[in-house]
Order: C-alpha cells, then sequence, then structure tokens
C-alpha cells in the first residue's frame, strides 16, 4: 500500500487543458467508433429496463406494454405471500453461497497448484483439460451427470456394485443431490476460474520470488507471503461481483439437474422467474421477482465494495 | 459530485432509451392500426354492422390485395420432418394460396411447451391467425388475456359454408364464453388410437394369459411374477400436463358436480379418494419393486420407449399408427418379443368399473388471433373450408396415389409405409395440418371407417393390435364420460394452476415412494400443502360456478 501511494503522490496532476468540444473536434475518430459500443448498450442493456415497469402493472398481452393497468406494489405483494417465493429465496441464497464457498474458492487453489507445475508442456494440457467442462452446455452435463451417477443404471452405480458396494442416490435424495451439484458446479467452472488469477500470478514480479528463496522460503510460504497477497486485488474484485450474483444462480444447472423426487432444493428464484414468466405467461409476476432479484444484488455489489473499501482494499468503483 | 455527474448520464441514457422503446412500441401499435383501417374498407365497403343486413364481399376470385394467413402447426420433432416447409406445405401455397392470392405462413407450435410458445408469440404479436389448444381450460385462460376476437357466426357460414354446415351445431353448442362467439372448433368422431400395448411373451413366460388380466389385483399379481422370474418390470412414468390418471379409482355412476368440482385434466385433484387409491396402488407397486423404480425420471415418450424397447419394462402406452417404430425397434433387440393389447380394465380395482376421460365431442379449439385483421380471419375460414372439401382433406391424409398408397376394393387407402419419397407424410399422418378440421378420419359408413382406423393404425402384421383396441374402446364406451365444461372464466385455475402441477408432481411422487407404513402419513401432509397452495381456492370458486349453474 505504501508503494502505491507513493507512486501515486509522484504522478504529476495533468491539467484538463482541453474542452469537450475540442477534444471531440480532434478526436473524432476515437468518439466515433466509441458510438457503436455505446449504442449497443444503450440498446440491449439500457432500453430493455423499461419492461421493469410490468412490475408495477397487470399486463395482459392484448392491453400491450403500456396500456396496462398500473398496479403498484400489488404484484410484489402477492409475490410475497406465495408459499414457493420464501423456499426459492431459502434456497437461491443458500446454494449461491455454497456455491461462493466451493466454486469462489476452488479456482485460487487450483490456480495457485497450476502455477507451481514447472513442466510447461503438462502445464497447458492440464489447464485444457480444466478449462473443458466450461464449454459443455449444462443440458448435456445434466444428461451425462444421470448416465454416471445415476442411482437405477448410473456408470458409477454400478462399479460401487460390482466391488460389493451399495448403489447411491447421488441424484436421487436431497441431501446427495445438493453435494452433487456443488461437486459438478465445481467442476464445470474451476478451470476456467483460474485464467484471471493465472493472468495476475504471471504479473508478480519474479524478482519477489527470488529474494524469498534467498530468505529461505518454501514453496508453500512464497505462496503464503507472495502470490495470494500479490492476486489479492483480483480475489477481492472478483468476490465483489460473485456477491452481487448471490440472488441469481444458474437456472440452466438447476434445471439440467433437477428431478421430482428431490425437489427440497430445487425451487429457487429463476427457476420461479421460468415458471411464472415462460410457463405461465404471468410476464408481470416474472418481471417483479427479476427486479427484486436485482436489486438485492446490486445491494450486496454495493455493500461489498463499501466494506472493502473500508478494509483498506481498492474495491470496483 | 462525481456521483451526481454519473447519476445524470445513467438518467440521460434511461430517458433517452425509454424514448426509443416507446417510439418503436408507438410505431408497431400505428402499424398495427394502419393494417386495420385498411383492411377494414376491403369489407365495410358491403358490410354493414346489423348482424340482419349483413353483406359479405365475395372472395371466391381471391383477394385483390396479397394476404398473410398463418397457421399453426404442431412441431412434433419427428426426425427429418420441417412442419413449416414440406410437399404438403407447398401443395396448399399453390392450390389454396396461389388461387385465392393468400401467402400461407405455417407457424411451428411446439406440442410439449404449446402454452409457452404462444404466450410469447403472442405478446410479441408475432402469433398465428389460429390461437388454439386441445383443452378447453387452457382455450378459456387464452380468452381470459383477451387475445381472442368476438365471431360473427354469420361470416363463418358465408365463407366456411361446407365447415360451418359440418361445425354449427358444436360451435354454436359450446363456442360461447360470457355469450360471446368466440370458439370455433374441429370435428371429433368418435373414437380414440390410445392403446397399452403388454408384452405377450413375458405373460405367457409366467403362466398368465392377457385376456384373464381384468383386474388390477391380476395385473400386480403379473407384475409380481415377472419380478420373481427377473423378466422385468411394469412401465410408470412421470406424471404432467394431463391429470386423467385416477377415472379407475373414481365412483360409478358419476356424481356430475363432484365431477364438476374435481375432474380436471390441468390441475390434479390430489385431495379425492380416487387420488388416494390410485396413490395407495403406486406406492404398493413401487415399494414392491413391481413398476420401473425411477418412474420420475421418464418425463417423455422417448424415454419411456427407450425402457420398453430396452426390454427393461414390459407394458407401453401409445398412440397406435401404422408407422409407429417401436414394434420394430423391440424386435430389434428380442426377435421372440410378441404383443397384445391390454385391456382397460387391468389397471381398475376389483368391483370398479374401467372408467376414462371420454373427449369432449370436439377436437382442437380455436380462436382467431386479436391481432388478425378482417382479411386474414376471412382467410382462416376460406383456408377451413377449403381443407374441409373431402378431395383436399383426403390428399392431406393419404398423400399421392400410387406413391403413399393404393386405394383397395373398399376405397380405402393402402398405406405405403416404406415410401420415402418427397411427398411421404408426418409420421402420425399429417394430423397436425388436418386436425384443423377434424380429429380422425372418417368415411361414409361406420364399417368402412372401421376399416380405415384399423388400416391406418396397425402396423402391417399387426392388425390384429387395431382391432383389439376398437373392441376394448367399444366394449367400454358406458364408462367413459367426459369433464365439465365451465361456461365462465375460472380464474383462479389460471392463476395456480403451473404452481400446482409442479407441486402435484413433488408431491404424488414422495407419496409414491414413501415406505408404505408413512403412506398416511405423507399423504395427509401432501393434502394440506396441496390445499394451502391454492387448491382449495380453486375449489370455492368452482363451487361458486356450479352453484350458479355455469357448467355442464
Amino acid at each position: 500500500m505504501k508503494v502505491e501511494s507513493a507512486i501515486k503522490e509522484k504522478r504529476p496532476a495533468i491539467k484538463q487543458k482541453h474542452s469537450i468540444a475540442q477534444s471531440l473536434r480532434q478526436e473524432w475518430q476515437l468518439y466515433l467508433i466509441l458510438v457503436i459500443p455505446l449504442c449497443f448498450v444503450i440498446l440491449f442493456k439500457y432500453a430493455p429496463l423499461t419492461g421493469l415497469v410490468l412490475a408495477f402493472k397487470d399486463y395482459k398481452i392484448a392491453r400491450g406494454f403500456w396500456g396496462s393497468d398500473w398496479v403498484g406494489f400489488e404484484v410484489f405483494r402477492e409475490i410475497l405471500a406465495k408459499p414457493d417465493f420464501a423456499r426459492a429465496f431459502r434456497n437461491t441464497i443458500m446454494l449461491n453461497v455454497l456455491d461462493l464457498v466451493f466454486s469462489f474458492t476452488m479456482p485460487i487453489i487450483l490456480a495457485l497448484l497450476l502455477n507451481e507445475i514447472k513442466s510447461i508442456k503438462f502445464k497447458r494440457v492440464n489447464q485444457t483439460l480444466l478449462y473443458l467442462p466450461h464449454f459443455l452446455s449444462w443440458v448435456i452435463i445434466g444428461a451425462i451427470a444421470y448416465q454416471l451417477l445415476g442411482e437405477g443404471s448410473g456408470v458409477v452405480n454400478n462399479v460401487f456394485e460390482a466391488f460389493g458396494g451399495n448403489r447411491v442416490p447421488f441424484l436421487q435424495e436431497d441431501t446427495h443431490w445438493l453435494f452433487s451439484y456443488l461437486f459438478i458446479g465445481v467442476w464445470h467452472s474451476m478451470g476456467w476460474g483460474t485464467i484471471l488469477y493465472l493472468a495476475a500470478i504471471s504479473g508478480i514480479n519474479p524478482e519477489l520470488y527470488e529474494a524469498a528463496v534467498v530468505d529461505g522460503a518454501g514453496r508453500l510460504r512464497k505462496m503464503w507471503n507472495i502470490t495470494i497477497p500479490s492476486i489479492r486485488f483480483t480475489i477481492i474484485t472478483l468476490l465483489i461481483m460473485n456477491l452481487g450474483k448471490v440472488m441469481e444462480g444458474s437456472f440452466e444447472r438447476i434445471f439440467s439437474l433437477q428431478n421430482k423426487a428431490t425437489t427440497e432444493f430445487t425451487t429457487t428464484i429463476p427457476v420461479l422467474v421460468y415458471r411464472w414468466g415462460i410457463e405461465s405467461g404471468n410476464f408481470s409476476r416474472a418481471t417483479a421477482l427479476g427486479l427484486f432479484q436485482t436489486v438485492i444484488g446490486l445491494a450486496m455489489v454495493l455493500m461489498a465494495d463499501r466494506v472493502a473499501k473500508k478494509l483498506g482494499e481498492d474495491g470496483i468503483f | 459530485m462525481k456521483l451526481k455527474k454519473v447519476s445524470l448520464v445513467l438518467l440521460g441514457f434511461l430517458m433517452v432509451s425509454s424514448m426509443l422503446t416507446a417510439c418503436s412500441n408507438n410505431n408497431s401499435k400505428s402499424n398495427s392500426i394502419g393494417t386495420k383501417e385498411s383492411a377494414a374498407p376491403a369489407s365495410s365497403d358491403s358490410k354493414s354492422n346489423n348482424a340482419a343486413e349483413v353483406e359479405y364481399t365475395d372472395y371466391s376470385k381471391g383477394f385483390s390485395e396479397k394476404v398473410t394467413l398463418e397457421l399453426p402447426v404442431y412441431e412434433r420433432a419427428f426426425e427429418g420432418w420441417n412442419v413449416s416447409d414440406n410437399y404438403y406445405t407447398r401443395w396448399v401455397q399453390k392450390e389454396f394460396g396461389d388461387k385465392y392470392n393468400i401467402n400461407v405462413k405455417f407457424v411451428p407450435i411446439t406440442r410439449k411447451g404449446e402454452v409457452t410458445d404462444y404466450e410469447q408469440l403472442l405478446a410479441s404479436h408475432n402469433a398465428p391467425d389460429i390461437i388454439f389448444h386441445y383443452d378447453m381450460p387452457q382455450a378459456l385462460a387464452y380468452y381470459s388475456e383477451d387475445v381472442m376476437q368476438e365471431l360473427d357466426h354469420n361470416e363463418i357460414a358465408y365463407y366456411a359454408p361446407l365447415y360451418w354446415n359440418n361445425m354449427q351445431d358444436t360451435i354454436k353448442q359450446y363456442g360461447q364464453v360470457d355469450s360471446k362467439n368466440t370458439f370455433f372448433f374441429a370435428a371429433r368422431p368418435a373414437a380414440d388410437n390410445s392403446v397399452l400395448l403388454i408384452r405377450k411373451d413375458w405373460v405367457e413366460k409366467v403362466g398368465m394369459k392377457v385376456e384373464d388380466i381384468t383386474s388390477l389385483e391380476k395385473y400386480n399379481e403379473l407384475l409380481q411374477k415377472w419380478k420373481d422370474a427377473g423378466i422385468g418390470v411394469g412401465a410408470e412414468s412421470l406424471k404432467k400436463n394431463n391429470y386423467n390418471f385416477n377415472y379407475n379409482f373414481r365412483n360409478w355412476p358419476v356424481d356430475k358436480e363432484e365431477r364438476a368440482l374435481y375432474s380436471d385434466l390441468g390441475v390434479a385433484d390430489l385431495t379425492t379418494s380416487a387420488t388416494e387409491g390410485y396413490l395407495r396402488n403406486l406406492n404398493y407397486q413401487y415399494n414392491n419393486g413391481l413398476i420401473d423404480k425411477e418412474f420420475y425420471l421418464r418425463d417423455d415418450e422417448q424415454k419411456i420407449k427407450a425402457q420398453f424397447v430396452a426390454g427393461k419394462t414390459g407394458t407401453f402406452s401409445l398412440y397406435l399408427t401404422n408407422n409407429t417404430d417401436v414394434i420394430d425397434a423391440t424386435l430389434q433387440n428380442d426377435p421372440k418379443a410378441e404383443f397384445a393389447v391390454l385391456p382397460r380394465s387391468a389397471w381398475a380395482p376389483e368391483g370398479n368399473k374401467a372408467q376414462e376421460r371420454a373427449y369432449w365431442p370436439f377436437g382442437l379449439i380455436m380462436g382467431i388471433n386479436y391481432d388478425s385483421t378482417d382479411l386474414e380471419r376471412i382467410a382462416v375460414w376460406m383456408y377451413l373450408d377449403w381443407l374441409s372439401q373431402p378431395e383436399n382433406l383426403f390428399f392431406m391424409q393419404n398423400g399421392v396415389e400410387g406413391q403413399n398408397y393404393t386405394l383397395d376394393a373398399d376405397g380405402i387407402p393402402a398405406m405405403n409405409t416404406d415410401f420415402a419419397g418427397e411427398s411421404v407424410l408426418a409420421q402420425n399422418n399429417n394430423k397436425d395440418y388436418w386436425a384443423l378440421v377434424t380429429e380422425m378420419v372418417q368415411y361414409d359408413d361406420a364399417e368402412t371407417t372401421r376399416k380405415a382406423y384399423i388400416r391406418q393404425w396397425a402396423p402391417v402384421g399387426y392388425e390384429y393390435l387395431a382391432e383389439n383396441m376398437l373392441e376394448n374402446y367399444d366394449k367400454n364406451a358406458e364408462y367413459r364420460t367426459p369433464d365439465a365444461l365451465f361456461s365462465v372464466v375460472l380464474e383462479k385455475v389460471n392463476e395456480y394452476k403451473t404452481d400446482l402441477n409442479v407441486l402435484f408432481q413433488e408431491l404424488y411422487v414422495k407419496c409414491a415412494l414413501a415406505p408404505t407404513d408413512k403412506f398416511d402419513e405423507v399423504y395427509e401432509a401432501a393434502k394440506k400443502t396441496y390445499l394451502d397452495a391454492g387448491y382449495q381456492e380453486i375449489l370455492d370458486e368452482k363451487q361458486k360456478a356450479i352453484d350458479a349453474g355455469q357448467f355442464n
């Protein structure tokens, strides 16, 4: 921190010499290029936000977007009274917090381990194998999971049985399902999650490691005292961003892995949004739930950012 | 200060984007109004609002301007079949569209996700001109969204005289909602090709005969013997969408009010004694290993069929057609496999009647999209009339003579199931195209119709399956009753249906999987959960409608 503040102090103050009009005149080509992504963001990220008004309307298809009646917070009151809502709220938070514990930490550990591999070839092969699951869709993963872990005819259970063991309901009993869900999530995302950490690690000054070796530090000591502190900013940034997703969760992941014998944890907010919005065509209710989810997510991000700053970190805003 | 600037910029973006969206919405609205206005004069020249003096423009020589007719067609994911562009869609365009200056488009509606498809298409103003569904509760749900036009029966009679002649009684009797003419229908001759196949060789292997399986007790005895002999188990699958599973456990004769209150294809009656009886038996079968242990994973026909074909289960429920692949596929795995039709009474406990849900006396229930213009609506009537013409219907149902079929002495087409040329029919004999006018093939006399059904439904060499199926159907006619039809929209059904469907699946699977001694406890808890989740409100609303006599 001292070094960073020293750098900041030494940085000369740059005066605003040009007005915006002058900048536009001189660098109009750059601004023109900027217009493209700006239009994209406005059209596809901001314009759809106007659809949020549906959360405050009794939306009827025939009356349209603006013709439907305003109902204030009635839709929100309706949602809160639904028995499924409390369950979905609990499950969404629980699954995401557990995911944060396992799926967020595993890539850090994995990146540290990959960084220790000396053979470049071996390291690359491993990285590629670890990245692969990320490119499989959840529908495929769901089908593979049932082929492998199914209680009735799953390959893993067949092997267990062949060796005299009992068949395990990996996906067909609530608690087992929860662990399988988390495990499959970790397997799916850990490889891809290492990319940012490995990039951050590659930016660490090798002299720091050399100095540590001279001081007699072993591998674990170097990891603990050099690597982890050096990627701390990346970890915190990603943690804050992940906290924003604590009310989201992957609809596809639940949908592909669920079955009707294990429903205790499978009703989540994205599942309800799909059920109410897509399956039953109650767009107002689905929008209200989506808005609720987003507002909580935003609050979590802002809160985490504040906490990070209070602890002396940079935060993301 | 910095925050203020950022907020201002964000606000600016939001305002601009709101304006953009608002403008685009206004544009689309004014376009649609514009279309309507331009369409209106075409008919208002000669059509007055007074029904008694109505005169309709004659379009028998075609429309002066091109009209686009969008017709829905079920997409059932038949391999190699393009529902919106094939020999028959092109034939319709050539024979009907080009003649009347109509551009006929077929809009695929996923069979398994039809409500979702329709909701999205309607919301984005891209839905076809006809909104259809097989079940009245969902048709009423569409109506309650105000997405259907009020119909003028005289207009149908004028533009579709043959269709109107065929269907007017049904349309007049069942087509009104809230005293408004809303629905029109396809015909439904009394017949059904749903059948429960059983592995005859398995039955005989354990010393029984198919005709002996006349009750649920006998069926369970058979399953126990299969299990003991290590042959296989009975099929079972996840119940969803159509909840008609407990008919065999219902009281006979039917109490009309009780049926109106509880019997609903779209919302399962978990709390009735009939369902309790059904679930108790399912729990017995599950705990004794008589049925597919992972039945809750079998949630579509392909998965259920795969178990039958692989020789893991000995029963399979299907709509029998002459080109079904289930028999050949099973024979490939087990050349000694033999098949029979399981009598309908096999699932009814002794002393009970083998009741079934009868179809309502109509096939598809249809309404006209609120977005359709007058000319598009007229084009719909013209198409229905054109499709009702016997020669057109026959062609759509059977294809090209000499290629798809040859006519026998009775004038019934003998289908060439090996034909794979350009004019090949869809796997269900193009049903999804001609279902707009009738649900079944029909000939002038009952005997010829029966013969035709056997041809159409029985794979070659398996005619006895269709014959047995028809015999069972006739034998059971007395115990087949339709659900009540409400003449008002049941708002609570629409509100809770989707949530209750999901909850029912969860609860009934729980009941089925519960240890036998815990069944009562689990079932009682399930009933309470289900009632609290909205079912009680549905029952209250239905009771009110029943008390007001708003059902038939």
